[in-house]
This record gives C-alpha cells, structure tokens and sequence, in this order.
C-alpha cells in the first residue's frame, strides 16, 4: 500500500509538470522549453528555503507554498521575455542554461546534497494525504487544460503559434499572451517542484541536472503536445521504469539502475524526436 | 466625409538611406476617408506592399506620422511615428482602433490545425470573452465543461452562410486541407466578416476564378455602402483591369511620390 | 600571484578555446551545438588512459585521437546528416540524447570515480606551466591559421556557405556536401580528441567530466558568436582567465554560475553574441 501512495504521488507529481510543459508552454506557444525543469527546481528550492532556513512550520507552510508558485512564475518572465527576441534553436540555449543556473543556485544555498527536512504543511504530513493533494491538483489543471479546447484563447493560441504575422494584423497581443502562458507554465511547474520538495522532504540535486531535464522534455514529447491522457501514459511510463530498474538493481547494483534509466530514456528522446514527433496521443507534431 | 487616417505631409520611408516614397511637406495630407475604396498601384518594386506594412502598423515611418481617428473610444486619435513605434504592440494597437483595422497578406497566413468555420470566427474580437484572466473564472470553467461553445449563435450563422456562399460545403474541414485558390478566398472571406472599419488588401484577388472575383467585388462594395458604417477599403492591385470597375480613388506610386489620380 | 593565476587562466583558456572551436565549426557547416562533442572528449580520455596501460604515450596519443575522430564521423555520417532533414532543433536534442547515452554508458564501464592517468609530469622550471598546457598553444595557433586559410579559400567558402544556406541547391550544384561535412566533422573530432588527452594527463577524468567543459565552451561560443571562430577564441581566452580567477577566490560553483549568468545576460541583450552576425528575428 505504502508503494502505491508513493508511486502515484510522484506519478501526480511528474504529470503535473509535463501537463505544465505539453500542454501549455509547448502546447499553446510552440517553444520547445527544454530547460523547464529549472522552474521545478525553483519551486522546490524556494520551498526548502522557506521551510529550512527561514523554519516555517505547520499553517505557514501553504504560505511557503504560494510563494514558491509565485517565485517560479517570476522566473518564467526570463525565457517569456527572452522570445521578444529570439527564436528556435536559440531559446533552447538560454532555456538549457537557465536550468543550469537554477541547478547551480540550489547547490551553492543548499549545498551539494540539497535540503533535507521540509516540513510538511499542516494536514499534509501524512503520504495518503498528499498524495490525495497531489491528485486533486492535477485534476484540477488536466480539467482546466481540457475546457481549454472549448474557450476561444485555444484558437487565438493555434493562430499566435503558426501565423503570427496573421495574429498580430487581427489584433491579437501574440507578446503578452505569449507571456502570460509562460508564467501560467512556470506557476504549475512550480507547484509541481514544491510538491516534490514536501513528497522527498527534501530537495535532491540529482533530480534537476540538466539530463533529468532532457529525460523529462522526452517524455513530454513522448506523450504528445497538446494531450492530456498523453502526459498521464507518459509519467506512468517515467515512473515504473525507474521503479522497476530500482528494484531489479539493489544493493551493491544500486548505481547501475539511474545509468540505465539514463540510457533507456536518452534513446528514448532520440527515437521520440526523430520518428514519434506526434507523440503517443498527440494530434500534432511537435 | 469622415476621414480614419491622415498621413501628414512630411512622411516618408527608407529602407537603408535608399528612400522609397514620401509626401512632401508643401503638399496636402493623404486621407482616408469613409465609404470610399483605394486602390494603390505602381511599378514593382515601388513600396505598394511596404505602404500597407506601414499603415498596419508593421513598419515604422522614417519621418513624419500616420493619424487614425479612433471614432469608438471619446474621439481620441492615435499616431503612428517614430516616437510612438513599438515594433512588437504597434500592430495591435493599430489592429483594434475603433472596430478594428484588418488586412490581409500577399501570402495567406492561415492556421492550418483551425477549421474553415474557427479560421472565419477569429477575425472578429471579444475582448471580454477571450480575457486570459476570464479563462480562470470558475463559473465559465464549468460552464465550459457542460456546455460545448459559447460564441452567439447568430455569429457562426453569419460565418456559415458567408461559407456556403463561397461554395465551402463543409464547415469542419481543416485549413490545411485547402488549394492556395481556395485559401486565398478565406483571407477574403474573413475580412468580409470582419466588421472591421478599414479592411487592408494586399493582392487579394490574385489566383481567384473570374466568376468568384465577381461576387467578391459586389460583396466588398456591399460591405463599404453598410448603413450606419464607417467603413473603408485600401487595395494594392497590380492588374489595373481589377482596380477599374472597382477602386474610385487611386494613389500612384511614382518616383518616390505618392500621386493622387 | 595576480600574474601566476594570469598566466594559469591563459593556457586553461586556451583548451577551453580549443573545445569551443570544434563546437563553432559544427554550427558553422550544420547550424547544430553538437552537445555530444564533450563527450567524445571523455572518450578519447579514457581511451588514452587505458592504452596507455599497455602501450607507450606516443602510441596511445595517436590511437586515441584517431578513434575520436573516427567516431565523430560515425556519429555525422549515421546519426546526424540522416536525420538533418527534419529541421536542425530535433538534430540538437539527438545530440543531447546521445550524450546522455555516451555519459552513461561511460558511468557503467568505470564507474564514476575519478580516473587518472600514469603519466607524471613535471612542470617546466622556471615558467612552473606544463608541456601538455604548452603544446596546446602552437597547435591553437596553427589550426586557426590553417582554418582561417581553408575557409578563406575561395571555392571552398563558398561550398560551404552554399552548404549552410541551402543544402539541396548546394547537392545539386555538385558541391561535395557530405565529404565537406565529414571533414569539418573530422576536425572537431581532432580537437575534441587533443582536448581530452590534456585533460586526462592533466587533472584525471570522470563520466561526467565532459559535461563542466560542455558548459564553458558552449558559453564561450555562444558568448562569442557562434558564427565568428576568432570572437569564439578570444571568448575562450578570456573565460579561462575569468575561470581560474573565480576558482582561486571564490570556488567552483561561482565559475559555473559567473559563466552562465554572463551567457543568459548576452543571449538576452545581444543574441547573436558579441562578435557575430546580426540574427534575423523574423
């Protein structure tokens, strides 16, 4: 019982940051955010200083939560911003570095084994409730991003996307929508890394380097733009191999299991990108 | 008359030094007024296209300004000069002055993932509805997941008989599906729908069959005589046989002039 | 001190420049940042390491650069050019997969301990710099002078912009795209090859070694300019002074961070870097 709360929690977890990057960075502004993980790591950075060097306890803690979210949205102004200007293989760059920097701040305040100890918020405390938590907050975006398909910023979004000398001449801010989506990304996954910091009750570097990142931005794709059931096949997927390699290599094998995952996903990437570029249940390709 | 841009005497464009046209500043202002259709032509290379770039906002006048008369919003005017110019927001700013300034591309720029109905509908705006911030009122959030669409009725009536007029039998095809004529016509379709004061037209009737070319003029002419309307049309055409019967005002681009004819 | 760590900077900046280099010639024939490049300077690395065991240094050298080399070529003419028709960003990510896949592949062989080589080597008296560092400056030098040539020469700098600028019209045009390609490839591989056995006699080599150069000479390219080789050299230079300084008086982590948030700052004001071509937005 106690692993499938685990594992759902981080399934939720982990759906409710590739929610955040199919669905609506990549999804409705066509940037490929390959560093989006750093926004996971901002939320739980924040988080964990938060809750262990400023010692925010019980209630608080939702606070510490909010403005974690709030934190990562802030963040996400910088690639938001950067798109003014650049475009294509560019923002990949500045998104990738981003990511590093965000992973080299956690390491100079956190040092190098990250936080341990955040508490928890009150009423949290327990994995059953956290993962009830977890679940609900993902169902909450996945209904949001699905009702999405029925209000008119989806098509405004479609036309920003591929036309946008079209949108702008039909009056349509392409900028500041551009932006706003940016921020709502950044926002959902940075709920998502204060999340993990509560679930891990800390904060592990190996979790935001820079091949966690790509790993993650290929299962994103894997699933599909613009697809929820997508994001959803694609974290079960992320989450049972690396249970299933960390149970089959123990003990002494231990290490070998994260150079496989590695492996198994670096390939993964290759093969998604080249030949699956609509993903499992994507309508589109990327 | 009621005029909706001014070009003031004292603008002009460059492109690197090389000076394409200008309105000297002895000369009077080019207006554009209402119900009146303008047909802009010249040899190629002249700037016919550059000029509607500028007029949308697109590009920045070298010197000078470019007044709209915002009729909807207290009679305030906006200008567009140098001082004025972003190159990201002017678009759209200029894009909803009064009901809303529209144009339309040598090359059709079309979503290819929208369908033909969708495509038509976005020309026209609802500020309140498709308010980033309104996408997170929970009431509309549910009523979004009960209930399929909540655009007026009588809007998607106006878009599919305007559709079927054109001989666009199904309503749900995707863009993408279409021939280059076909799309072509679209771009036209979605400014007659537009309701916008000042339709931009760049080429809009190249690669369309005579027969259709027809009912196109009757509609855009029907569209500018609308009672109660303020509405205008600038085109650049380089077939001359098209402008004729249609524009009743020209603007000549010669020698780096703009001549009234 | 102040001119100790100068001079320390210098010739660490020089093997920054040089990894850099072999990124700015991939960008220039392909418009990719061949982020496996980095790895396979840990492979000749650990290569060299290991046949030197067995073998004399002279040998060694020379099998391990040849190796990397031909890898890289493997790797342009199997992974790369089949898959460049789909657009240069997937081309990107294919390279990221596979030096995720190349780092881990290495973490399993060796395990991710530090590696060292046999080889001691003493500094020269009186300058207190090694000949590994040493010997990496003339061949900076001459490369660059031999590069700048091949590329100024006339048809060939053509080809090859013709290559970057339209790659159908260039095959069509007979230019020999695939044997250039391979070439420049071959070149990279050279130096990602020379890079690595420094690096392995000098400091000792894990899996993931790779990976701080990557981030050095990526910035220092993108810093400098992807398009322009001497902006991304003198970029190099500089940052290896700024390195070394950053590492004596702060630590290593306030390097990594200094380098980034100069590349963010630049690809944010000046995308196309300080010495290169002015981008096209639109």
């Amino acid at each position: 019982m106690e692993l499938i709360i685990s594992l759902l929690t981080k399934s939720g977890i982990y759906a409710i940051f590739i929610l955040s990057l199919n669905n609506i960075v990549m999804g409705k502004t066509g940037y490929w955010a390959v560093g989006h993980l750093a926004l996971f790591a901002f939320g739980a950075l924040i988080t964990g200083i938060m809750t262990v060097i400023l010692g925010i306890s019980g209630i608080f803690v939702y606070l510490a939560f909010v403005i974690s979210i709030f934190f990562s949205g802030i963040l996400s102004l910088i690639p938001a911003i950067s798109t003014l200007r650049i475009r294509g293989d560019f923002f990949i760059f500045i998104s990738i570095t981003l990511s590093e920097i965000v992973r080299v701040g956690a390491e100079y305040i956190a040092g190098p084994s990250g936080f341990s100890n955040i508490s928890r918020p009150l009423g949290l405390s327990s994995d059953s409730s956290l993962m009830y938590f977890t679940l609900l907050i993902f169902l909450i975006a996945a209904l949001y991003s699905y009702s999405m398909k029925k209000h008119p910023l989806k098509n405004i979004s479609i036309l920003a996307r591929v036309a946008e000398s079209s949108a702008l001449s039909f009056g349509i801010n392409v900028y500041n929508l551009r932006i706003k989506m940016f921020i709502l990304g950044g926002m959902l996954a940075g709920m998502s890394g204060s999340l993990f910091a509560f679930y891990s009750n800390g904060t592990d570097p190996q979790r935001f380097n820079i091949n966690e990142a790509i790993m993650l931005f290929a299962l994103a794709i894997l699933g599909g733009v613009d697809s929820i059931r997508g994001t959803i096949i694609a974290t079960i997927l992320y989450v049972i191999t690396i249970f299933v390699l960390e149970s089959l290599f123990r003990g002494p094998f231990g290490i070998y299991a994260p150079r496989l995952v590695s492996i198994f996903f670096g390939i993964l990437l290759i093969f998604s990108i080249n030949f699956m570029p609509k993903g499992i249940m994507g309508k589109r390709s990327i | 008359m009621k005029v909706f841009i001014k070009i003031e005497p004292g603008f002009s464009f460059a492109y690197s030094e090389k000076m394409l046209f200008s309105i000297p500043n002895n000369r009077p202002p080019l207006l554009v007024e209402c119900g009146k259709i303008y047909g802009i032509y010249g040899p190629n290379g002249s700037g016919k296209t550059t000029l509607l770039n500028i007029l949308s906002g697109f590009l920045c006048p070298t010197s000078g300004k470019i007044i709209y008369y915002n009729e909807g919003n207290n009679n305030k005017e906006e200008y567009l000069a140098k001082d004025t110019f972003q190159e990201r927001y002017s678009p759209v700013k200029i894009a909803n002055i009064g009901n809303g300034i529209r144009r339309i591309y040598q090359v059709p720029a079309l979503a290819d993932e929208l369908t033909l109905l969708e495509a038509i509908i976005i020309v026209r705006r609802l500020p309140k509805i498709e308010s980033f911030l309104n996408f997170f009122n929970p009431i509309n959030f549910i009523k979004r997941l009960l209930y399929s669409n909540n655009r007026a009725k009588f809007d998607i009536q106006e878009a599919i008989e305007l559709l079927s007029e054109f001989g666009f039998k199904n309503h749900y095809e995707n863009v993408g599906n279409l021939s280059y004529g076909e799309r072509r016509i679209l771009t036209n379709l979605q400014m007659l729908y537009s309701r916008a004061n000042i339709l931009f037209l760049d080429e809009p009737f190249a690669n369309i069959h005579l027969n259709v070319l027809q009912q196109l003029k009757r509609k855009f002419i029907s569209y500018i005589n609308e009672i109660d309307e303020n509405r205008s049309i600038i085109l650049v055409e380089h077939r001359s046989e098209n402008l004729n019967n249609f524009a009743n005002n020209f603007w000549h681009l010669i020698n780096g002039k703009i001549v009234l004819e | 001190m102040i001119f100790d760590l100068l001079k320390f900077g210098f010739f660490y900046g020089i093997l920054i420049a040089l990894i850099s280099l072999g990124f700015g010639l991939i960008y220039n024939i392909m418009k990719i940042v061949d982020f496996a490049h980095t790895d396979r300077i840990t492979l000749s690395s650990y290569l060299f390491i290991i046949l030197n065991e067995y073998f004399n240094i002279y040998f060694s050298i020379t099998i391990s650069i040849l190796i990397c080399i031909l890898f890289t070529i493997l790797i342009e003419r199997f992974l790369y050019s089949p898959l460049l028709k789909k657009g240069t960003t997937p081309v990107m990510m294919t390279s990221f997969g596979l030096s995720i896949i190349l780092q881990s592949i290495l973490a399993l062989i060796f395990s991710s301990a530090l590696k060292v080589s046999s080889i001691s080597e003493d500094a020269i008296t009186g300058i207190g710099l090694y000949p590994r560092e040493l010997i990496l400056l003339p061949i900076l030098v001459v490369s660059i002078f031999l590069l700048n040539n091949w590329l100024k020469n006339y048809k060939l700098g053509k080809a090859i912009r013709a290559i970057v600028s339209n790659r159908e019209r260039a095959i069509f045009f007979n230019v020999p795209v695939k044997r250039l390609q391979s070439s420049i490839f071959a070149i990279s591989g050279l130096f990602a090859g020379i890079a690595g056995i420094s690096i392995a006699i000098g400091s000792g080599i894990t899996p993931t070694t790779g990976f701080k150069y990557m981030i050095f000479s990526f910035s220092a390219c993108l810093v400098g300019g992807l398009k322009s080789l001497w902006g991304i050299i003198i970029i190099g230079v500089l940052f290896g002074i700024l390195l070394v300084f950053a590492e004596a008086f702060g630590s290593a982590l306030l390097s990594e961070a200094l380098v980034l948030c100069i590349l963010v700052i630049v690809l944010l004001v000046k995308p196309e870097g300080l010495f290169g071509e002015k981008l096209r937005i639109i």
